[in-house]
């Protein structure tokens, strides 16, 4: 048998945070990337040398990795308001 | 064309704004972890597990990135300060360098300086720069010392090679080959060329090595040369000077283009303005 326990409050409590933790790696990135691309596509680059093609191609993996986890957080937080939703339509359900 | 720049107040700047990032970011994968066991309480169930399972692994990959910034900010506050280091010590030589190299006009006396015996009668301050430029077209074969040497074609061309020789006495006779490498060149004419070009290259990456470095000089120094090196070297690029140094020495020796040189030098020898450029550049370059 499928148990199924859904804390509605709580759970909104957790969707929030990840709402939350995802603006702020967001807002962090872009803060850090508008310095950083200044740098190196500016005119001319402030930084030019074949260690400063090495730090970008590295700074710019990094980046990535951090940006790909933007997007599962989203659906982590849409998942959660799911099941809040259905836990909510089940609760009215059985009030009645 | 190799360019290299640094303006460290920028980078400094950036790399400010990464450490702060960082100090932002580093305390995120712990919350994720936190935000994962809330999430197993709040929502019991198979789902709950996989998407707290996955918010685990995010935190985990945030955490390696986070420590990956951290330390890319560490090696360009590294890279920065080599730079500023290289540039004090550079733009120090290339002061030295040039307050050697400083004589009055018409000032038929050895340079001020030990470290050349030349004639000199130039009513500029010839530093090494000039010496670069002209040295890289000689290189070339293009061999355009006129302004530069006129009026010293009769100084034979080993004038230079003596002082030179005692400058650096007790050091080898040879200042980049070896004697068995001098042993390829057979005749005395064939060696008398070989000992210039061997001179000649240690002088010019003297010059790239010590000229380079100076503060705000945009140079630009072989620019045909036959391996396709081209340079701008602008503010405080030690590395620069570095990396075309290293190359004109990579080229030089290789035996085909020594021989090239050698041949060129041999054919030169008897021309007057050749050999007044070639003893003007080799003694006012100095120190070797």
């Amino acid at each position: 048998m499928t148990k199924i326990h859904v804390n509605i409050s709580e759970a909104r409590r957790v969707r929030k945070d990840v709402i939350l933790l995802r603006e702020s790696i967001q807002r962090i990135l872009r803060q850090v990337n508008t310095s950083t691309n200044s740098l190196f596509y500016g005119s001319p680059s402030s930084w030019q040398s074949d260690s400063a093609n090495e730090f970008q191609t590295l700074y710019q993996e990094s980046v990535s990795e951090i940006s790909g986890i933007l997007e599962p957080l989203n659906d982590i937080a849409a998942k959660l308001d799911e099941a809040i939703e259905e836990a909510e339509r089940v609760d009215r359900r059985l009030s009645r | 064309m190799t360019v290299i720049r640094m303006e460290t107040g920028n980078v400094y700047e950036a790399v400010r704004k990464i450490e702060y990032a960082v100090s932002e970011l580093e305390f995120k994968p712990r919350r994720m972890r936190g935000t994962a066991g809330d999430l197993k309480s709040a929502w019991r169930g198979s789902q709950a597990s996989k998407l707290a399972s996955e918010l685990k692994q995010h935190a985990e990959v945030l955490g390696g990135e986070v420590a990956n910034l951290s330390l890319l900010a560490q090696r360009m506050r590294n890279e920065i300060n080599e730079w500023e280091s290289k540039d004090h010590l550079g733009a120090q030589s290339i002061k030295n360098q040039i307050t050697a190299h400083v004589v009055a006009p018409g000032d038929g006396g050895a340079k001020t300086g030990d470290s050349s015996h030349a004639p000199i009668h130039y009513s500029r301050v010839i530093t090494n720069l000039d010496v670069i430029r002209e040295g890289g077209e000689y290189i070339h074969g293009i061999s355009h010392f006129g302004h530069v040497g006129s009026g010293f074609g009769n100084v034979p061309i080993l004038a230079w090679i003596a002082p030179v020789l005692n400058i650096i006495g007790g050091w080898a006779l040879y200042k980049e080959w070896t004697a068995e490498d001098m042993e390829h060149y057979q005749t005395d004419r064939e060696r008398q060329a070989a000992i210039i070009v061997d001179a000649l290259m240690a002088a010019l990456v003297t010059a790239i090595r010590l000229a380079a470095s100076a503060t705000s000089i945009i140079l630009s120094v072989l620019g045909t040369f036959s391996a396709g090196i081209t340079a701008i070297i602008g503010l405080g690029l030690w590395f620069a000077a570095e990396k075309i140094a290293t190359a004109v020495e990579e080229w030089f020796r290789q035996p085909s283009n020594r021989d090239m040189l050698v041949e060129y030098v041999m054919g030169q020898m008897d021309n007057p303005e050749f050999v007044a450029g070639l003893n003007t550049a080799m003694t006012t370059i100095g120190p070797l």
